[in-house]
């Protein structure tokens, strides 16, 4: 683990990048006299810019939640070199400036949804007058305003999870960080929270989100990485990832084995079926495969357009990692 | 740190114990306590409860209060002493220390420590921002429940001990390092339960540590452990395979003076209370007179009026040792030590003479010599038998009074010479000269003790100096004859030896409180959230 600030700052790449992690590595240890090992970070690299949303994929035990607590500094020992605003994460100036949703998290059930947001508020070092401020509008947001002064033990689980995401943009941070931010919200809330965070992330703030709702990454994230025991598999754009080519499906009336032979002459990933064949495929080999059809006699009952979700890409990617 | 950091905390930890149930039942408790403490009025001669619905006389209680000449003071104390030391610094502890164990795992929970963790607040800050959460459940109560009392029986008794006030100073010091120590277990096991047992237990085991390191410390100064060490050597002869008394009472003492170096002696708490009202009140002793060295006389004497005119064991041994009055009129108190008197039974039996056989014989020898005695005051409040009374001649002589006290082998005299109308004031009601009336009481000891009264129509005189000197004083404070407690309080100071020092009981105490703070830190430091 690094020792000094110099060090940081020495090899810190300076950009536009405000969180930059190099070989980042974590063991845990479990056991006091039969120690047991558990790699939970291998080797990561990363590199993230202002002003985006950042998804973070991979199955249980991947290590996603262990990068973030790295670099919000909730682990005192790792390997690597790991950089939050060109500071190292323990540093508080660096933690001044993050928001954080913990995973099943729990707020002090003394206190009221309104302590909350004072409280924790202030612990960023904010003055009471500024939070006080912010705190009505970012309440009314997120639909917990009228239960503000109630004690939070009384807050259901989804009026939790959203005081939860209150609490964390309160001090409006630079870098937020929240993982499963939409676990136990109803659609309408989950649908609030996705616009608050394109908001967010028009407003320039750089959002990681740890979410095992792929489809709402899929729809909220600007980037992807997807990691797998301790290590990323890949990282790009959604669109990166999913690649340019889209499935064509043709459902076919009739048809044999020497047409789907035929076929298969057109795009690449075939698929056959039955009544039909599916293949990634562009608009020109689309259109010859339809000449083809045509021209053997057989009839077109149906031309689909699919596009390849993220889901297919992430469980493609970590069925072949298992191979 | 950022001050709005510190701010957020505080509130927090005042959140924290205002919504805590336990804290809020202990609440209404001290309330209750002090709401009695405006209802019960301690007055000179009896107890009012409820603003005179019900009385209590003095005398319906036992010896303690009924031979005080101050009953309404032995009383309040009597009531503080049992609230405070038993109520409050027993069970309110104990109770505290579960209510409030819970803090430190709490923080530590998942779910909530990466919340709270990932906040720019260093973790030793938090880690403090809990312990003194518990220290303010603490403190709010005790405030509460010791200023309360001190307002009810100011107000209500017209009775004020400044002093009092420095039972809830001891109260959070004791929890203080309590909490150190729950805070440790709490870092180390993360669990309330754990907390919880293992601080009563310490806090049961410092208790038990302490008490039988001064039964042992004021055996072996008495001397009994030399008579156990006689007898085990007796049984050494005879069986010389086991392990002997003496051996096994070696290492039970090694155990008790180890534990004793080693843990907070909360069990001082009360001690450092008592000798901090002392300090309040201003009463030090200033004259002890030491034989073998163990006092033999003692003196807290306060504003009374009087100067010492020096001397020592020799002096209380020969012609006394001598206070005058610093006013116009003179006076002076003159304390005697003698071999106290003895006689033969009918048996044949040697006994010692009473106070009240010394009493009759002196006063037969006084009216012998100067005819009637005029008047025979009320025994002021003191340890042992006496008799007291004042005897007015034939102008010019002096008038006097003469108290015997009876300790052990020793006969103690405290004779007061005051000038005629020296100090007098007068005291209206007085019945008809030659009135003689005879009272048996027992005193603080147990013992019975006599009081023969004379009254008389003439003038009399002012006693409060000479009752306060008599009050501050203490007669062969022998520590062998005490119980151990008292022994222990006799010997605890701030300027004692090592052992009994205060300063030292406080600093061994904090240095454990900071060893645990540092163990938890040092715990914190490499924590996972």
């Amino acid at each position: 683990m690094p020792r000094a600030n110099e060090r940081y700052a020495a090899t810190m790449v300076q950009s536009d990048s405000i969180l930059s992690v190099r070989d980042l590595r974590k063991t845990y240890t479990k056991g006091l006299i039969k120690r047991e090992r558990f790699e939970a970070l291998r080797g990561i690299d990363l590199e993230v810019g202002r002003g985006s949303v950042f998804g973070l994929l991979g199955p249980n035990g991947a290590g996603k939640t262990t990068l973030i607590k790295v670099l919000l500094g909730l682990l005192p020992s790792w390997k690597g070199n790991a950089q939050v605003f060109g500071m190292p994460p323990k540093d508080p100036n660096s933690r001044r400036r993050i928001g954080y949703l913990p995973e099943a998290h729990r707020m002090p059930e003394y206190l009221t949804g309104w302590q909350v947001m004072i409280l924790f508020g202030m612990m960023t070092g904010r003055s009471k007058a500024e939070i006080e401020e912010r705190a009505p509008a970012l309440m009314q947001r997120l639909g917990i305003w009228k239960d503000a002064h109630r004690k939070v033990r009384g807050y259901s689980k989804g009026m939790q999870q959203r005081l939860g995401l209150a609490q964390s943009l309160i001090h409006n941070p630079d870098l937020l960080f929240l993982d499963e931010p939409t676990d136990g919200v109803d659609p309408r809330g989950r649908k609030a929270i996705r616009v608050l965070i394109e908001e967010l992330r028009d407003q320039g703030m750089t959002i990681f989100i740890n979410s095992h709702l792929l489809q709402e990454v899929e729809m909220i994230c600007d980037r992807v990485v997807i990691m797998h025991q301790g290590q990323i598999l890949r990282q790009g754009t959604v669109d990166e990832l999913i690649g340019e080519a889209e499935r064509v499906n043709l459902v076919l009336d009739g048809g044999d084995e020497q047409l789907n032979a035929a076929l298969h002459a057109f795009g690449t990933a075939h698929r056959v079926e039955p009544r039909g064949i599916s293949a990634e495929m562009d608009d020109e080999q689309a259109n010859a495969a339809i000449d083809c059809i045509r021209a053997r006699g057989a009839k077109i009952r149906e031309i689909r357009r699919d596009r390849k979700t993220l889901e297919d890409v992430f469980i493609e990617l970590i069925e072949e990692d298992r191979q | 740190m950022n001050r709005n950091t510190i701010r957020a905390l505080l509130a927090d930890a005042r959140y924290q114990v205002f919504d805590n149930v336990v804290f809020r039942i202990l609440l209404v408790v001290a309330a209750l306590i002090v709401a009695l403490s405006f209802c019960v009025s301690f007055g000179q001669d009896q107890i009012s409860i409820f603003f005179g619905t019900w009385t209590l006389d003095y005398s319906d209680f036992g010896g303690l209060v009924r031979s005080s000449s101050d009953p309404r003071g032995t009383s309040v104390q009597v009531v503080q002493k049992a609230i405070i030391e038993l109520i409050a610094g027993t069970f309110g502890i104990m109770l505290c220390i579960a209510a409030t164990a819970f803090f430190t795992p709490r923080l530590l929970e998942k779910g909530s420590a990466d919340n709270i963790f990932s906040k720019p607040v260093g973790r030793f800050t938090l880690l403090l921002s809990r312990y003194f959460a518990g220290i303010f459940f603490v403190a709010v109560l005790s405030l509460l429940m010791v200023f309360g009392m001190q307002a009810g029986l100011s107000t209500m008794s017209d009775y004020n001990d400044w002093g009092f006030l420095w039972s809830a100073v001891t109260l959070v010091y004791t929890y203080a390092i309590l909490q150190a120590f729950s805070v440790m277990v709490a870092t180390i096991s993360r669990n309330s339960v754990a907390s919880i047992l293992l601080t009563m237990m310490l806090f049961m085991f410092t208790g038990c540590t302490n008490s039988a390191w001064v039964g042992l410390e004021w055996a072996r100064q008495s001397g009994m452990t030399d008579m156990i060490e006689e007898e085990s050597a007796g049984q050494e002869e005879k069986a010389s395979d086991d392990t002997s008394p003496a051996e096994a009472f070696d290492l039970m003492q090694s155990i008790v003076y180890v534990c004793r170096s080693v843990l907070p002696r909360t069990g001082d708490a009360d001690m450092l209370a008592r000798k901090l009202r002392r300090t309040i009140e201003g009463r030090p002793a200033d004259v002890v007179i030491k034989e073998d060295d163990k006092p033999v006389f003692n003196l807290i004497s306060g504003d009374t009026g009087l100067e010492f005119q020096g001397g020592g064991l020799a002096e209380l041994d020969g012609a006394g040792l001598v206070w005058k009055f610093t006013n116009e009129g003179g006076g002076s108190i003159r304390v005697t030590r003698e071999p106290r008197p003895t006689t033969t039974t009918s048996s044949g039996r040697e006994r010692k003479l009473s106070a009240r056989d010394l009493a009759r014989q002196l006063r037969e020898k006084v009216i012998a010599e100067h005819g009637q005695v005029a008047l025979l005051l009320a025994p002021p409040d003191h340890r042992g038998r006496r008799t007291d009374w004042r005897i007015a001649g034939d102008s010019p002589l002096p008038l006097r009074s003469h108290l015997i006290i009876t300790k052990g082998d020793y006969l103690f005299q405290v004779v007061s010479e005051l000038p005629a109308g020296a100090l007098a004031a007068d005291r209206e009601n007085l019945p008809d000269e030659g009135s003689v009336t005879v009272e048996t009481r027992e005193s603080e000891d147990g013992e019975e003790g006599e009081t023969v009264e004379v009254e008389t129509s003439s003038s009399v005189f002012d006693l409060d100096p000479v009752q306060d000197f008599l009050l501050g004083a203490s007669f062969a404070v022998d520590p062998s004859l005490a119980n151990a407690d008292q022994w222990y309080e006799s010997k605890f100071d701030w300027d004692a030896e090592w052992d009994f020092n205060a300063f030292v009981s406080i600093g061994t105490s904090l240095a454990f409180t900071l060893v645990m703070l540092a163990i938890s830190f040092w715990r914190l430091r490499r924590m996972d959230f």
